[in-house]
């Protein structure tokens, strides 16, 4: 399912070739149709060409967004699974980033830092760049501590050892030795990532504090449907049952992928 | 257990305070100009004295410090002075930019909406979610079990915003049981109006327990698991226990342990959850409060209500550790 809406969503233009912009003030409010399948919104614009456009910018935010917050997290977990003098500091930095109230810090930031951006890089890569970061910067708290967990357990194996009594160094013990034995961890994180990444920026776009109006997300497009829910529920329920059916994907695959690697969950 | 509780306190009081420095400095470095939307025909010195009425001219470090005193020591102290009935104290308190009033007052008005809806969500999604974790843990793998995890997974997966769209359509669009909107103005007088409150918090309540049901739901059954695979559930049984003595007496006791702390861990977020849910049924509460003020660039209110949702984080897991200490006396001598 997670594939299909990922390719769809990726070959929108030429799946269904209107586009999203486009307003067709003849055809306002339309109910779906040939022309039309999923209908139209106030300004006539195609309903499936903007769930198209809005999931390339939705998938396309939760994928940077992961990006970010996994290098970080994983910069931090490693570092100090491998480095007793670091751990106490970073850890403490992860537990007070927990501590944080992070919707409300995302919606000041964005608040605060969206006019200044999006004037220096354009409207839309601005705060583009903007979301990616905050929601990078305030979601890798759990990976950090997920990796340091699983590599002050491999700091204990005998292999560590070994390779560390040839004198490898640290750089290459990271890349060689380190990062290939938690890449399952990693791999989880990741997806799970994504899908808290995904409801973030369509949290954001609800409360009307993410891309611009003109820009639909997925998050935008139910903002803008819930106000006609009495007379075009379509307009609401579509985003919004792309959001929860991507976040759902994403999360099985993840909880899949982890079932297969822990052997304590075959035990059962 | 002193000892465990002073360190726990001993680390929450640095927190709070770097998390004070962090939500400040994110607002005052912020490129925005709170005087951005004046008409431009305002002259510059007219403007300079409106800023140094706003008490921005002073420099940073004295603003941060301003800030805190008037947040640790003077609003405590306003608080105190109006239960015991004192009058006649003058100390500047926080000021919104908005309303020119005291900030905290403004939350006082608020938090009544907040806390009548958000209470009650939670303690009716405790109040599901532990029969329904213990439940579907005994019956594991039954289709009782599946179900209810099935629907768990949903809750945590479907976001608020988009729950609350469904149920609107479903409840007071198509059915009409129940108003869309929050009214805030409704007085309850009699038993008519008590039942327009009733059903105009249904649907907040509900969307907002779904997610604490979904969570906590999960946390008890995961933690039931483990304890019905523990020795001592088979010595109970072998001691002749009833069924019931075992699964409430020895598991489900057992289990409560972690699923204390996630209850207590959950308040926070379900403040967050709130900031969504106001915003979509136009409860006049907290959330609506951030939005509104942050929109209009009121700087003071987003700043104190930001710091007191870190307050209420910190206390969480303050409470969760405590709780843990109490329950778990293991987790005291680490």
């Amino acid at each position: 399912m997670l594939g299909l809406i990922v390719i769809t969503v990726g070959l929108g233009p030429w799946v269904w070739p209107l586009p999203a912009k486009l307003i067709d003030l003849g055809a306002r409010n339309a109910g779906p149709g040939w022309a039309h399948p999923l209908g139209t919104d106030q300004l006539g614009r195609d309903l499936l060409a903007q769930l198209l456009a809005g999931g390339r910018v939705s998938l396309a935010v939760a994928g940077a967004a992961m990006i970010v917050s996994i290098s970080l997290g994983t910069a931090l977990g490693v570092l100090s699974g491998m480095f007793r003098w670091l751990d106490g500091p970073l850890m403490r930095l992860t537990d007070l980033f927990l501590a944080l109230p992070v919707l409300p810090l995302l919606l000041i930031t964005v608040a605060l830092f969206r006019a200044p951006l999006s004037a220096a890089l354009g409207p839309e890569t601005g705060i583009f760049i903007l979301i990616v970061l905050a929601i990078g910067a305030t979601s890798w708290m759990s990976t950090a501590r997920i990796l340091r967990g699983e590599v002050r357990a491999l700091m204990a194996r005998d292999f560590i050892r070994a390779a560390r009594s040839t004198g490898t160094r640290n750089g290459a013990m990271i890349t060689r030795h380190v990062l290939p034995n938690i890449i399952g961890a990693l791999t989880v994180s990741a997806t799970l990532g994504v899908a808290s990444a995904i409801l973030m920026e369509s949290a954001l776009s609800f409360l009307g504090l993410g891309f611009p109006p003109d820009m639909a997300t997925w998050g935008r497009l139910l903002l803008d449907g819930t106000a006609h829910l009495g007379n075009h529920p379509g307009r609401a329920l579509w985003p919004g049952a792309l959001i929860t059916a991507t976040a759902l994907a994403v999360t099985w695959l993840g909880d899949g992928y982890r079932d297969q690697n822990d052997p304590r969950h075959h035990a059962r | 257990m002193l000892s465990y509780a002073l360190r726990r306190l001993a680390f929450a009081l640095p927190t709070l305070l770097t998390i004070s420095v962090v939500v400040f400095a994110l607002m005052a470095l912020a490129p925005g100009d709170p005087m951005a939307q004046l008409p431009l025909t305002i002259p510059a010195e007219v403007r300079a004295e409106m800023r140094s009425a706003l008490g921005l001219d002073a420099p940073l470090h004295q603003r941060y410090g301003m800030w805190l005193w008037q947040m640790v020591v003077i609003e405590p102290r306003v608080a105190i002075e109006a239960l015991l009935g004192i009058e006649g104290n003058d100390a500047t308190r926080i000021l919104s930019w908005q309303t020119r009033g005291p900030v905290f007052q403004l939350i006082a008005q608020r938090l009544p909406q907040t806390l009548t809806v958000l209470g009650l969500a939670y303690v009716l999604g405790i109040a599901i979610a532990l029969p329904l974790g213990i439940w579907s843990a005994y019956r594991h793998n039954s289709a009782f079990d599946r179900v209810a995890n099935g629907i768990a997974l949903l809750g945590v997966a479907v976001p608020p915003f988009f729950s609350a769209a469904i149920l609107i359509y479903i409840f007071a669009i198509r059915l009409d049981w129940v108003p869309s909107i929050y009214d805030t103005t409704l007085a309850v007088t009699d038993w008519s109006s008590a039942w327009a409150q009733v059903r105009q918090m249904a649907l907040p309540v509900v969307v907002l327990s779904l997610q604490t049901t979904a969570q906590i739901t999960r946390y008890m059954r995961a933690a039931m698991l483990d304890a019905l695979g523990q020795d001592y559930i088979r010595a109970a049984r072998a001691k002749g226990l009833s069924e019931r003595a075992v699964l409430i007496g020895q598991a489900a006791r057992n289990s409560m342990i972690p699923v204390v702390s996630v209850i207590a861990l959950g308040v926070p977020q379900i403040f967050a959850g709130a900031i969504i849910t106001e915003q979509v049924f136009g409860v006049n509460g907290i959330g609506q409060l951030l939005i509104t003020s942050l929109q209009a660039n009121d700087l003071p209110t987003v700043q104190t209500i930001t710091m007191l949702l870190a307050v209420l984080i910190v206390l969480a897991n303050l409470v969760a550790d405590l709780a843990y200490g109490l329950l778990d006396p293991r987790v005291r001598y680490e």
